[in-house]
């Protein structure tokens, strides 16, 4: 994704939605997913559109809105999400090691599903041969 | 049902003796005291370490206890706090298998045994044991939002080095653990900006040697802190593994895991420091030849990883804010990668406020691009083996390759402690002192008073 291209928040889940139901299975042997099956997580672009994914063992979905039962809140502005779907950064390093706290606001008991789906992610987007 | 941990560790480090041992083990905690005053004293030559000296010299405290590398005295719950403090301060010390250990067990060893004269064997029997309990709390507690260096844990452990040191039977180390544990530290990552990063193991070491010097003149604590579901445990951890804590305790020595970090940096960047520093050596590499790196890590190591816009702007603040430190950038995945290349090596000396702001270096960042290798974050975890690969492209066409299948330093790829120890106090000792302290720390387990060793330190 070029510097400067407008987020997609949709297309960008989507995308890694795909990627992820592909390796699901490696995944699973690898014990990788442990911490994240069954959850849901939203993830929101600050001002925009908000969705919610679901990660269990037959794949990885997105849903419109926020679910009001979701273990997690991801949200940031676009310009975040674009760095985090290029694979420039993980979710994790905007709220870690972060001067600026207007970037993230994580509820302390969410930080360890976050951080594992932050990883996971950049796993997924940073993978070779998959672009 | 719930594990007696705190009893069960309190009765196994009371009763823990030298001749229990393996002397594998003894060797390992040997270097773990080579590598840790190594790290303290190319620590306290920081500016941001010198305040603590001056407020340990206004305090006035009794002197009793070695402040390594500061030419004083003081208090054993200071020296201990502070020489933790300070062995933390350049991410310059040690881990076992998933935990940092030694900047908490080696300081507190050290100014306890020192204040107390203990004999060698006992120093090193209080050592090991902390270690031990250090190494599968940390464990036990590394699902949880705190995990490896970030795990305040050390209550625990301090309270058992200090406890065993000063002699505590199980109830009194029971006891000990019950005043250190309460109330529980935690730690706010925030904070790593600042030189307070080292109270991470700073703070615990002084409550574990205050709980025990506490508990040794008959206070008190719970004795069941650790585990009760209102306890320790539960006070800051969301999730934790009570069977972890003990398990194979006194057959399985975590101490032998001992893996001193050849670099100021995290230990999740080693292993490809190591692989550019090897390529640039044997290949005799110019850095401006170099037209791209790829590089081949675990998704762990990319934790912290930022943009190079954003990554420039954080070290312009770092450089220009008095009361942050380089520690962000000790854990950037791509700035100790970078100089290491272009300087040839890693030390304080690329981490200065000066260095860090080259134009040159900053431009050179674009050239480093990553790929991920979750498989290699399974051996992390399992083993806490860093591993990773880099390949140098030249401008020229040719390439060169190198995966390092575990860092230098690391329990399956040994270093000479020697080497530690050169590279930290280079600037600081003389040839004949650091051969002093390597001697003195091989005769250890011979030495009727561990002041024989601490007394090489000031």
């Amino acid at each position: 994704m070029a510097e400067g291209t407008q987020l997609d928040l949709r297309q960008s889940i989507q995308r890694l939605a795909d990627r992820f139901n592909g390796l699901i299975p490696i995944m699973l042997e690898m014990g990788i997913l442990e911490d994240i099956l069954h959850k849901k997580i939203i993830m929101s672009e600050k001002g925009g559109p908000s969705y919610t994914v679901s990660i269990v063992p037959a794949g990885f979905s997105v849903e419109d809105g926020e679910d009001p039962f979701a273990h997690a809140l991801m949200r940031t502005t676009g310009e975040q999400w674009r760095k985090i779907f290029a694979g420039e950064k993980p979710y994790a390093a905007i709220f870690r090691f972060e001067l600026d706290p207007q970037r993230a606001e994580i509820p302390l008991n969410q930080i360890p599903l976050v951080e594992r789906f932050s990883s996971i992610m950049q796993a997924i987007v940073s993978l070779p041969g998959l672009g | 049902m719930t594990i007696a941990v705190t009893e069960i560790i309190s009765t196994w480090a009371s009763g823990l003796k030298f001749e229990d041992i393996p002397s594998r083990t003894i060797t390992c905690a040997k270097e773990q005291v080579i590598g840790i005053v190594a790290a303290i004293l190319a620590g306290s030559r920081t500016e941001e370490c010198r305040p603590l000296y001056k407020a340990l010299r206004d305090w006035g405290d009794r002197e009793e206890s070695t402040v390594i590398g500061a030419n004083m005295k003081t208090s054993m719950r200071n020296a201990g706090m502070v020489n933790s403090i300070v062995a933390q301060t350049l991410e310059w010390e040690d881990y076992l298998r998933s935990q940092h250990t030694g900047a908490s067990t080696v300081p507190n060893a050290l100014a306890v045994g020192e204040a107390v004269n203990a004999g060698g064997k006992q120093f090193l029997t209080a050592l090991v044991a902390g270690n031990e309990i250090c190494g599968r709390t940390g464990h036990a507690y590394i699902k949880s939002h705190l995990f490896t260096n970030s795990c305040p844990n050390h209550q625990i452990d301090a309270a058992i080095v200090a406890g065993k040191l000063l002699g505590l039977n199980k109830e009194e180390m029971m006891d000990a653990l019950g005043i250190s544990c309460f109330p529980p530290m935690t730690q706010c990552f925030a904070g790593w900006f600042s030189p307070t990063k080292g109270l991470i193991t700073g703070a615990p070491v002084h409550a574990g040697i205050t709980g025990a010097c506490l508990a040794k003149a008959g206070f008190k604590g719970f004795r069941k802190i650790i585990e009760h579901p209102d306890g320790f445990s539960s006070a800051i951890f969301e999730r934790y593994d009570l069977e972890e804590m003990v398990r194979d305790l006194g057959s399985d020595w975590r101490t032998d895991t001992h893996s001193p970090k050849l670099y100021p940096c995290c230990g999740w960047l080693d292993a490809l420091i190591d692989s550019a520093l090897d390529i640039m050596r044997e290949h005799s590499v110019d850095w401006r030849d170099i037209d791209g790196i790829d590089v081949q890590s675990p998704t762990v190591t990319l934790l912290l990883n930022k943009p190079k816009d954003e990554l420039i702007e954080l070290i312009d603040r770092i450089a220009t804010t008095d009361y942050l430190t380089c520690v962000p950038l000790y854990f950037n995945s791509i700035y100790p990668l970078a100089v290491a290349i272009v300087d040839g090596e890693l030390t304080p000396s690329q981490f200065t406020k000066e260095r860090i702001m080259d134009k040159k270096l900053h431009a050179f960042f674009d050239r480093i691009h990553f790929t991920v290798d979750p498989s290699l974050d399974v051996k992390e975890m399992q083993e806490g083996i860093n591993s990773g690969g880099v390949k140098i492209r030249l401008k020229d066409g040719t390439g060169y390759s190198k995966f390092t299948d575990a860092m230098k330093g690391s329990y399956k790829n040994p270093i000479d402690i020697r080497e530690k120890l050169e590279i930290c106090t280079r600037h600081i000792l003389s040839n004949r002192q650091r051969d002093e302290i390597y001697d003195a720390a091989g005769r250890l387990d011979q030495m009727d008073s561990v002041r024989e060793f601490t007394g090489l330190l000031l």
